[in-house]
């Protein structure tokens, strides 16, 4: 890497918009609810770590909060190159006496040149700020906040690199306005349960110092200390005894391996399919009411499930059913593959919707299992179900 | 389906409860017992089985719990069962060391409206693990708005009573008379599926509800309150309770 760039801090980041130029600045956009927060504090740590130092600028919560949450990501406050500066308290006529206060931190003016300031002081200093929501959402015209980021932003600038989040409130222009004076972009958002949150994934929408951006979205797990840990997720197709789980499995996936014993699975399938930018581990289960056990360990960590069930079978739709329950999976978005619909006697989707009972949010789609197409189809209607994967 | 207020004449008015996975602006002015009606809400969920979430900007997490003890008995099972859940977003910002105790998120403040949706989120991926549905309040709006703005406080809202309705909440949202411009108020009762609005005349304390199911023609009614009840003590005019 030339000394005329530099990294953000975050290795699963870095992987994806490092060399980043001198200069950059970067924001983390999050859904409402989703935290984008460890990104900031995950890299502070590890620019201490590397020896440079730090300037920290809290605005949405006091220096003690802000010092607890680097603690929590293995970074001492009092470390030598850590320089926390109290956005907050001043815009709430407090006064924790920190050594460096923006004095109002709700106008862009104000921060700016405290920005400015600081530059001077420490010019080698990698800059966090958490975040700037708090000057926009202060604003009485978020808009006008909008036109007044260029000059912050500028400010960011004169830092080697620095890094800020703002969050996705449905603001009349959306957040476009708020992000376009920064160099580089990524997006964090919430995988979508049926009824919650279960999972995180960001993508880098925009690094100006690259051609194009990337439509790989990377899921992620925040552990404290360690930070941002991504990690391939999975996807579970579960089901009945001989209900074409492993065919499913072996059709979808771009590599695979069975365990079985006499034509049947009595550990597991696994395959991994890349997809839309989105790569996923999946995991068939045997359908064996005597392999259950294994059942809640292998949905550990899954986004999703697909349901694969013998249309003909009528009898099987409760233990299919009771398979999800099993699990733990019914509040995960689920499809409903509904295999070998040739027999005559096979039930309509309709028919076994209604006999599932999962709700109108799990589509039952008729499939031949054989088929990778058909299988991708399906396995792409399921991504679409979990919001945040696919945009 | 209808969800109990913990309030039986209110119940009554009510056609048998809020309309399930509605949204309720409790609105009145301090001291008219509306924490007691939210909580004699959270009450009746607890004692139904059904989970409950508080989420309190104006006490620390303990203080809630006592003052909800007085609607609901002992919590220590509901709080281990997993039945209770609170969201704390005051104590951090006083200064006070709350215990760190089951079913509780702290929260540093309300600077960062995210925050506060991150530990709804955290909360809600606990509830739907056991509860198809749980009884919301948030005490209160007022609280968000001055410590933002009323349009930052109605774009949380707006996010925040979606994500909370898909994981199977129906809502008191508690709002203080006499802290906001009036179009403010009636932008969070858009937001809300109704209202009930409580006030003071002389000694005695009036309630009404708009929309949630309550016939449209009854007027103010009579009520008290103690510390652990609220008990609806007047007749409705033109109403179905007499």
């Amino acid at each position: 890497m030339s000394s005329a760039s530099t990294l953000i801090g975050v290795p699963a980041v870095d992987r994806r918009m490092a060399p980043v130029p001198k200069g950059s600045s970067v924001v983390f956009v999050n859904d409402p609810g989703v935290d984008a927060t460890p990104f900031l504090y995950q890299a502070a740590r590890e620019h201490v770590a590397r020896g440079g130092p730090v300037v920290f600028v809290g605005l949405d919560r006091p220096p003690n909060a802000v010092a607890m949450r680097l603690r929590a990501f293995g970074l001492d406050a009092r470390a030598p190159k850590l320089v926390i500066v109290d956005g907050y308290s001043s815009g709430l006529g407090l006064d924790f006496g920190a050594r460096h206060v923006i004095p109002d931190p709700y106008d862009p003016a104000s921060l700016a040149m405290e920005i400015e300031r600081l530059s001077t002081l420490y010019p080698n200093a990698f800059l966090a700020v958490d975040s700037l929501s708090t000057l926009v959402d202060r604003a009485a015209d978020p808009e006008r906040a909008a036109r007044d980021l260029p000059r912050i932003v500028a400010a960011f600038r004169r830092f080697p690199v620095s890094a800020t989040v703002v969050t996705a409130w449905p603001y009349e222009g959306g957040t476009a306005p708020f992000t376009s004076a920064f160099d580089g972009v990524v997006q964090v958002s919430g995988l979508q349960g049926r009824r919650a949150t279960t999972g995180h994934a960001f993508r880098v929408e925009r690094a100006g110092w690259r051609a194009n951006g990337s439509d790989e979205a990377v899921a992620f797990v925040v552990r404290e200390p360690e930070g941002v840990l991504e990690y391939i997720p999975k996807i579970l197709v579960t089901g009945p005894f001989h209900a074409g789980k492993s065919t499913f499995v072996n059709a979808v996936s771009d590599t695979s391996i069975s365990v079985n014993r006499l034509d049947t699975t009595v550990a597991l399938d696994h395959g991994t399919v890349t997809m839309d930018g989105f790569t996923t581990e999946v995991f068939g289960t045997p359908g064996q009411a005597r392999f259950d056990p294994l059942l809640g360990m292998l949905a550990g960590q899954a986004m999703g499930v697909v349901l694969v069930v013998e249309s003909s079978r009528h009898y099987s739709l409760k233990r299919a059913r009771a398979m999800l329950e099993e699990s733990g999976t019914q509040h995960l978005p689920i499809v409903v593959a509904a295999n070998r619909q040739d027999p005559s006697n096979a039930l309509s989707p309709e028919e076994i919707a209604r006999e599932l009972a999962l709700g109108d949010d799990v589509p039952v789609v008729p499939i031949d299992v054989s088929d990778p197409i058909a299988c991708r189809a399906l396995l792409r209607r399921l991504f679409r179900n979990v919001r945040g994967v696919v945009t | 389906m209808k969800i109990l207020t913990g309030v039986r004449r209110l119940d009554d008015l009510l056609g048998g409860g809020l309309p399930e996975g509605s949204f309720a602006l409790v609105y009145g002015p301090p001291f008219a017992g509306k924490e007691v009606l939210a909580r004699r809400f959270l009450a009746q969920s607890i004692a139904r089985g059904d989970a409950a979430l508080g989420i309190v900007t104006n006490a620390t997490a303990s203080e809630f719990h006592k003052d909800l003890a007085r609607s609901a008995g002992n919590l220590a099972v509901p709080i281990a069962s997993g039945l209770l859940h609170t969201i704390d977003a005051y104590s951090r910002v006083i200064g006070f060391e709350e215990d760190p105790r089951l079913g509780t998120e702290l929260v540093d403040g309300l600077a960062s409206l995210n925050d506060l949706g991150v530990a709804l989120g955290k909360v809600h991926r606990e509830i739907t693990k056991n509860a198809s549905r749980h009884a919301l309040v948030l005490d209160s709006v007022s609280t968000l708005a001055i410590q933002t703005s009323p349009q930052a406080t109605f774009r949380f809202l707006q996010v925040f009573i979606g994500m909370a309705r898909r994981a199977g909440a129906t809502g008191m949202l508690l709002v203080d008379h006499g802290m906001h411009a009036d179009a403010d108020v009636q932008a969070f009762k858009h937001l809300c599926h109704g209202i009930i609005e409580v006030k003071r005349d002389g000694d005695r304390h009036l309630l009404r509800v708009e929309g949630l199911g309550a016939p449209p023609e009854i007027g103010w009614t009579e009520y008290r309150f103690d510390e652990a009840n609220v008990e609806i003590t007047g007749s409705f005019s033109g109403g179905r309770i007499r």
